[in-house]
């Protein structure tokens, strides 16, 4: 399929600061794409230049193979949506949603346009909020008329810079799921910023994690999740334990990996085919805490041994705090079935994960 | 009364704002309203008389009629000249903003007198502005500026000019900015997005300044004294004359009077249109 959007080296310098840095990416038709990172690591400033707000130092942009990298916002024919929504105080909700159509000029009546801004009302399921102005709505309400007034006008492109992020959390789930619903329905194409990784992960086609104004990883939910590329991805999303090793042996594909403290216990990794690192003075064995278990006695199973300090119910799940060689602490999450053997405090325990589990990152 | 204790603990906040209305009783609503007696008083006797006298004589009647349009006259041009500094304050760079709001401030802050002096100097028959005039060739004698309505315009407009900049700047300032990109990201150009979002949402600051404007310039006095001399009189400068040159208290009273209800017209005009909302919104 053809790339509807390009972005090609973007880079955005302030002085010496970098607030976007070779930022590269194609986004096709219909996709869902979330920037994905912390704040200030260049996603929105990214979103931004793409909708014409600011103005890129190098780098191009690249809609339907055209090249809009310098164009004012009004003729690029994007669809934006504000974190605080942007509607117009003075306007009511419809005239909200007929503002574009108006602005467009394109012969349309004006029953016409009433009726297509009822239409994308009936969309977002607030028809009957047509009179009212905005300060009369919530603000999920206000959100969803910002999204239908940001569709109204058929853009090739949706930009979304945190549209959720003013939402309590209950509404927040509420919203992706009426988003996505939309999206998909219209097939739209979306950029989407958040720096809320659950949210991104629910959403997204593909996510790309800025970091330092970068793209630290570019690949779809599970890609992210199960394989991350750095010690960085691997620790922005989702709880990673992440374990400073050094390279003690290999004998036959498996490596043996010893831990950077004073006790060095060692244990054995079989590489699955992820990226092979080069071992560095930060090199870390990183593996999620839910694919980790714990027990007095794992026999076998066993690859390290240390002392339980602390032991959290979190309804669905246990997580256990563990002191590995009396220095590195170690997250284990559990599913919590009836029955669940309760460790105490001070315990010593024996922790093991399956040998393909984890990766050696940098 | 109660309740309202158990609200505030110390101290209520109509007893709060008790001596601010006592001062203005005595020291201002006291005095006014003894002017209204005053005003029907010819000659120890009660009449109607002075008002006769004012609405029959054509050169009281252009007085008045000259105030409200020297005080139209500042709300056009302080509007016309104070939005663009207004939304250059609220929307420039950091550098500019901070330029024009001290040059605003300091205007703001220099005494009236000095600056209705410096206009003297500027307007009289060998100042500045004849004198560029003459060497540039664009007239052949001197102009007669100072001592005209013109020059009390020119005053009264640089004098009034920040009550019309500040706050507009700051209904401006409190205009979301994104409101402005969401407009145009939806395909309205630079001057759509002003016209059809901006500046609505200004008008509560517009109307604060026209209200400020006008209302102030009804009442002065020193800027028309000083740059109307005795020939162009406008209320405040007829009233004094009247008062302490001529000792006829009942005709300045009633004059007094008249300017007062002419303010109070304007400003019930000015609440039906816009409201109180609109005024809270632009002063505070």
């Amino acid at each position: 399929m053809e790339n509807m959007l390009v972005l090609e080296g973007l880079t955005k310098t302030y002085g010496d600061f970098y607030a976007a840095k070779n930022v590269t990416l194609n986004l096709k038709e219909g996709e869902f794409l979330t920037l994905l990172g912390p704040s200030g690591s260049g996603k929105t400033t990214t979103l931004k230049m793409v909708a014409g707000l600011e103005i890129p130092t190098s780098g191009g942009i690249f809609v339907h193979g055209e090249d809009i990298t310098y164009l004012p916002p009004d003729k690029r024919g994007l669809g934006m949506v504000f974190q605080n929504y942007a509607l117009f105080p003075h306007m009511t909700i419809k005239e909200n949603i007929m503002f574009p159509l108006k602005i467009k000029k394109d012969g349309k009546r004006k029953q016409e346009m009433e009726n297509l801004a009822m239409e994308y009302l009936r969309l977002v399921q607030l028809e009957h909020v047509a009179e009212r102005k905005p300060s009369q709505l919530s603000g999920g309400q206000q959100q969803r008329i910002a999204l239908a007034r940001a569709l109204v006008y058929s853009p090739p492109i949706v930009l979304m810079d945190e549209p959720l992020g003013a939402l309590d959390k209950k509404l927040r789930g509420d919203m992706q799921l009426e988003i996505k619903r939309i999206q998909k329905k219209l097939h739209i194409t979306t950029i989407y910023v958040t720096h809320d990784q659950e949210e991104a992960l629910t959403m997204s086609d593909r996510i790309a994690i800025m970091n330092k104004g970068e793209i630290a990883m570019m690949g779809t939910p599970d890609e992210i999740y199960e394989k991350p590329n750095s010690v960085f991805v691997a620790d922005f999303i989702g709880e990673s334990n992440l374990i400073p090793v050094s390279r003690a042996a290999s004998e036959n594909g498996a490596l043996v990996l010893r831990m950077k403290t004073k006790k060095a216990s060692t244990f054995v990794h079989r590489p699955g085919g992820g990226p092979v690192t080069e071992f560095a003075d930060d090199t870390r064995f990183v593996i999620r805490p839910e694919k980790m278990f714990v027990d007095r006695q794992l026999g076998e199973r066993k690859k390290l041994t240390g002392k339980m300090i602390d032991v959290i119910y979190l309804g669905e799940s246990v997580k256990y705090i563990i002191l590995v060689d009396g220095e590195v602490q170690l997250k284990i999450k559990q599913q919590a079935i009836g029955g669940t053997r309760i460790f105490k405090e001070g315990e010593e325990v024996e922790i093991g994960w399956p040998d393909d589990a984890g990766q050696v990152l940098n | 009364m109660q309740k309202a204790f158990h609200k505030h603990p110390w101290i209520s906040p109509l007893l709060m704002t008790l001596p601010i209305f006592i001062l203005l009783a005595v020291f201002y609503f006291w005095p006014m309203f003894q002017m209204i007696p005053l005003s029907f008083q010819i000659d120890g006797s009660y009449s109607l008389g002075n008002y006769a006298k004012i609405l029959a004589e054509p050169t009281y009647l252009k007085s008045i009629g000259l105030t409200i349009l020297i005080g139209l006259g500042a709300v056009v041009i302080t509007f016309v000249m104070g939005y663009p500094v207004a939304y250059l304050m609220a929307t420039g760079k950091p550098a500019t903003r901070k330029t024009l709001t001290i040059l605003i401030m300091l205007s703001f802050w220099t005494s009236l007198m000095v600056r209705t002096y410096s206009w003297m100097v500027v307007l009289q028959k060998n100042g500045i502005l004849n004198s560029a005039l003459l060497k540039l060739h664009l007239t052949d004698e001197a102009l007669t500026l100072l001592y005209t309505p013109f020059a009390i315009l020119v005053g009264t407009v640089h004098i009034l000019l920040p009550y019309m900049v500040l706050p507009i700047n700051s209904t401006l300032q409190g205009i979301d900015k994104n409101l402005a990109w969401a407009a145009r990201s939806m395909g309205a150009n630079r001057f759509t997005a002003f016209w059809k979002i901006i500046f609505p949402l200004s008008i509560p600051g517009v109307s604060a300044g026209v209200l400020l404007v006008f209302v102030q310039s009804l009442g002065f006095y020193v800027t028309p004294m000083l740059l109307g001399g005795g020939k162009t009189m406008v209320a405040a400068t007829f009233i004094d004359k009247q008062m302490n040159t001529l000792a006829n208290w009942g005709l300045g009273s009633a004059f007094g009077v008249l300017l007062t209800l002419v303010a109070v017209i304007f400003l019930f005009v000015y609440l039906k249109v816009f409201g109180t909302k609109s005024l809270k919104q632009g002063l505070f």
